[in-house]
């Protein structure tokens, strides 16, 4: 009788995960139409507007002497007026040359102004907490270090916020080095279909961008009376994403503001990397899923879709235990109902890929001009599958950071420029 | 012991399986097209952009210096050329003091060191002067017109993809454009003498005291339409998830936002930006100091001015931008789908 109510519950469970990746293709392919075929929602950087506000850049950095040179080159390259840019990069218990450098900088150029931080805990959100008192200005705009803005970046961000609803804004993460190897070149298409139509569709659709916390802005006040980053989470920037939504301010984005980055160019950098924001995304999901249900600041697709977003990182774990659940079936005689059910979630978890399915991914590189670069689209199963082995393991560390109520060790991205 | 049907079968269901690879396997081992996204790095926004990238263009082919020796293209540089009516020409018609150009003309280029006048009824590719231009009515610009000083455009003109000026562009009765830059562009010939009163400084205070309305929420949100009486004074930014109308006279010190349709009635003054998601209209008189935007039409009654002269601010509408005659605006005018005067 037991067994019986237990292959039952099974043959339920994989019914659910399979409707719910149906669910999230739908999502996608809604994605994919508006980026294809509808008008898109144009970003305030078309303004020109000869009175601009001062802002201040925020780029928090740990033993970042391989990188440090380039994103202060390119700040200092700007075209935004100096008397209103103040530069602050946020040495957090660097050991290497790090702080050298940024002592060279802040000689030469009065606005760079560093913060050196030796003590409290080490991580991105402790540092933005401690940058933001620190700070000048109600603009802030932070930066990766292994970012390199062009030289009009700073105006496009800042101009978002000529909007009074605009609470932050993101610009488009473009990866520099994708000729170092299979992963990123597979990390360029991700990248590509996640900021080219899933990013920008959402825009359009007046749905839920997200503030990605590597090149974007977002106003001081609004931070600080929300009691500034919580440096528990390690996805400070998905959980100020939804603190904003839910508070009724709006999350701009900007895909023309392109800016390269740096990406993982190993595998066990990648899984780490995967794992951290797996982690923190959940740690922000427990957080914000109820209240952005609940919120009157959101129209249902908004909340629709947030709730979506919230729960992107829980759809490889599913999809493993649903394996499972079929597995228990197969040895118990019973798979013959489920075998296409089976391949349909597979064929979804194809189709869904990991954080942008692949024909998201083949459009944006459409739009952007790719030719052969869409031959390399099978190769992103591999990366899926990957990527569920690193997205469970996340998702058990934020289960255990709720059980034990620590503030989680931040791990740093390796970085690869010479 | 394995049949060859079954190794045949096997062969086909491992090679087919393999298949969508072959064609990224190729790209790895020989890749064509590896590079990462191209970004400029040193592109900056300029609404010039026509005009200061072709004087470059010349200045390379040739200095000033060089220019009032020599040549440049084929033909020698005269510090007067004079087009006559009906002359058509594709090549580049470039003078160190003054061009003059006949009715009803057909030509490509002209550059000149001094001013430009272009008659009526021509038609050209571009156009740009370091003096003061006139085009005269019922031209055709195919790309673009750009003077360093004052530039004058009859009416009836189609403007092409942009028309600027360093200084003030003033723009005749049915012309139509997508881009306008002056400071200012004008509708008519004569400056909008605008009456400002003395704006109070400390924004927060009027809340509550003077403007007789509630704005919902401590947040400022309007959840709903939202309407400002004439009269009103506004301390604070508005934003409304409907429309907004402000009432005549009303005096906004701050930006007002609608996800709907913004309407300013007669003789308001907005110290903000106005976005109206959903088109904006000046109905007349209405005085922006910041910046105008919506993702569909802007209408701009008579003697609406937006910006002011110490600083120069954007229009930009999505769909078209629709200008009274009477109307100032100092800076950039936006329309992606077309925009008309009068």
């Amino acid at each position: 009788m037991v067994s019986f109510w237990l292959l039952w519950l099974l043959q339920l469970y994989i019914y659910v995960v399979a409707v719910i990746m149906l669910l999230y293709m739908v999502r996608h392919m809604v994605f994919t139409s508006t980026r294809l075929h509808r008008k898109q929602r144009r970003f305030y950087h078309e303004i020109l507007d000869s009175e601009l506000p001062p802002v201040t850049v925020l780029v928090p950095m740990h033993n970042e002497e391989a990188v440090a040179h380039d994103i202060l080159r390119a700040l200092i390259n700007s075209d935004y007026p100096k008397d209103l840019l103040e530069v602050i990069p946020v040495d957090d218990h660097s050991e290497d040359r790090t702080e050298q450098i940024l002592r060279e900088y802040a000689d030469q150029y009065s606005y760079i102004r560093p913060l050196y931080r030796r003590s409290g805990p080490r991580g991105k959100p402790s540092g933005l907490n401690d940058a933001l008192e620190y700070a000048s200005h109600e603009v802030v705009i932070v930066f990766d270090a292994d970012y390199t803005p062009p030289a009009d970046m700073i105006k496009q961000l800042a101009m978002a916020f000529v909007d009074p609803e605009v609470g932050a804004v993101m610009g488009r993460v473009v990866p520099e080095n994708t000729k170092r190897g299979l992963l990123t070149r597979l990390l360029d298409l991700e990248r590509a279909g996640g900021y080219q139509v899933d990013q920008q569709a959402r825009y359009t659709r007046n749905l839920i961008p997200q503030y990605g916390g590597t090149v974007g802005a977002f106003r001081r006040s609004v931070v600080l009376s929300m009691g500034g980053f919580n440096p528990r989470i390690l996805a400070e920037d998905t959980d100020l994403t939804f603190a904003l939504f839910t508070r009724g301010w709006q999350v701009a984005y900007a895909n023309r503001s392109e800016c390269y980055e740096e990406s993982p160019e190993s595998w066990d950098v990648r899984f780490r990397q995967v794992r951290r924001w797996a982690r923190g995304h959940t740690q922000a999901a427990f957080r914000h899923f109820l209240r952005t249900l609940s919120t009157r600041y959101l129209r249902f697709w908004q909340k629709v879709d947030g709730a979506m977003l919230l729960g992107v990182y829980a759809i490889p774990t599913l999809l493993a235990t649903a394996i499972l659940a079929h597995l228990v079936l197969f040895l118990s005689g019973r798979v013959a109902p489920f075998t296409l059910i089976i391949a349909a979630l597979f064929c979804m978890a194809n189709s869904y890929g990991n954080f942008a399915p692949f024909f998201e991914v083949g459009s944006a590189t459409m739009l952007d001009g790719g030719r052969r670069r869409t031959w390399l689209l099978p190769y992103m199963a591999y990366v899926f599958i990957f990527n569920v082995w690193a997205v469970v393991s996340g998702l058990k560390d934020a289960l255990l950071d709720v059980i034990r109520e620590g503030t989680p060790q931040w791990e740093k991205t390796e970085r690869y420029r010479q | 012991m394995m049949t060859w049907e079954t190794a045949l079968l096997l062969v086909a269901f491992f090679g087919l399986m393999l298949f969508p690879f072959l064609p990224g396997l190729i790209e790895l081992l020989n890749p064509v097209d590896d590079e990462p996204l191209a970004i400029d790095m040193e592109y900056i926004r300029e609404a010039r952009y026509f005009g200061i990238t072709f004087r470059r263009r010349i200045d390379e082919q040739m200095s000033k210096q060089a220019m009032g020796a020599g040549a440049m293209g084929s033909g020698r540089i005269q510090p007067l050329v004079t087009i006559g009516r009906g002359t058509q020409t594709s090549g580049l018609i470039a003078a160190l003091d003054h061009i003059e150009i006949g009715e009803n003309c057909n030509f490509g280029e002209a550059y000149c060191y001094g001013d430009v006048q272009i008659g009526a009824d021509s038609t050209f590719e571009s156009a740009a002067s370091d003096g003061r231009m006139v085009i005269e009515d019922n031209c055709t610009v195919h790309r673009w017109v750009d003077s360093e000083q004052d530039m004058a455009i009859g009416t009836g003109c189609v403007l092409g993809v942009s028309a600027s000026s360093a200084q003030s562009l003033i723009v005749g009765d049915r012309c139509e454009f997508q881009r306008l830059w002056g400071l200012p562009v004008r509708t008519s010939e004569e400056p909008i003498s605008r009456y400002v009163p003395d704006l109070p400084q400390e924004r927060e205070e009027i809340i509550g005291k003077d403007t007789g309305i509630e704005i919902e929420d401590t947040a400022r949100w309007s959840s709903g339409d939202l309407t400002v009486p004439a009269g009103s004074t506004v301390g604070r930014d508005i934003v409304a998830y409907g429309d907004v109308r402000i009432g005549a006279n009303a005096i906004v010190l701050g930006t007002v936002k609608g996800r709907g349709r913004v309407t300013l009635d007669e003789g308001v003054i907005v110290t903000g930006n106005v976005i109206g998601q959903r088109g904006i209209n000046c109905i007349g008189n209405a005085s922006v100091f910041g910046n105008m935007f919506s993702e569909r039409d802007i209408e701009l009654g008579p003697g609406t001015v937006v910006g002011r002269t110490e600083a120069f601010k954007t229009i930009y509408s999505q769909t078209r931008v629709l200008l009274a005659r009477g109307v100032e605006v100092y800076g950039w005018i936006v329309a992606e789908e077309g925009g008309t005067v009068g």
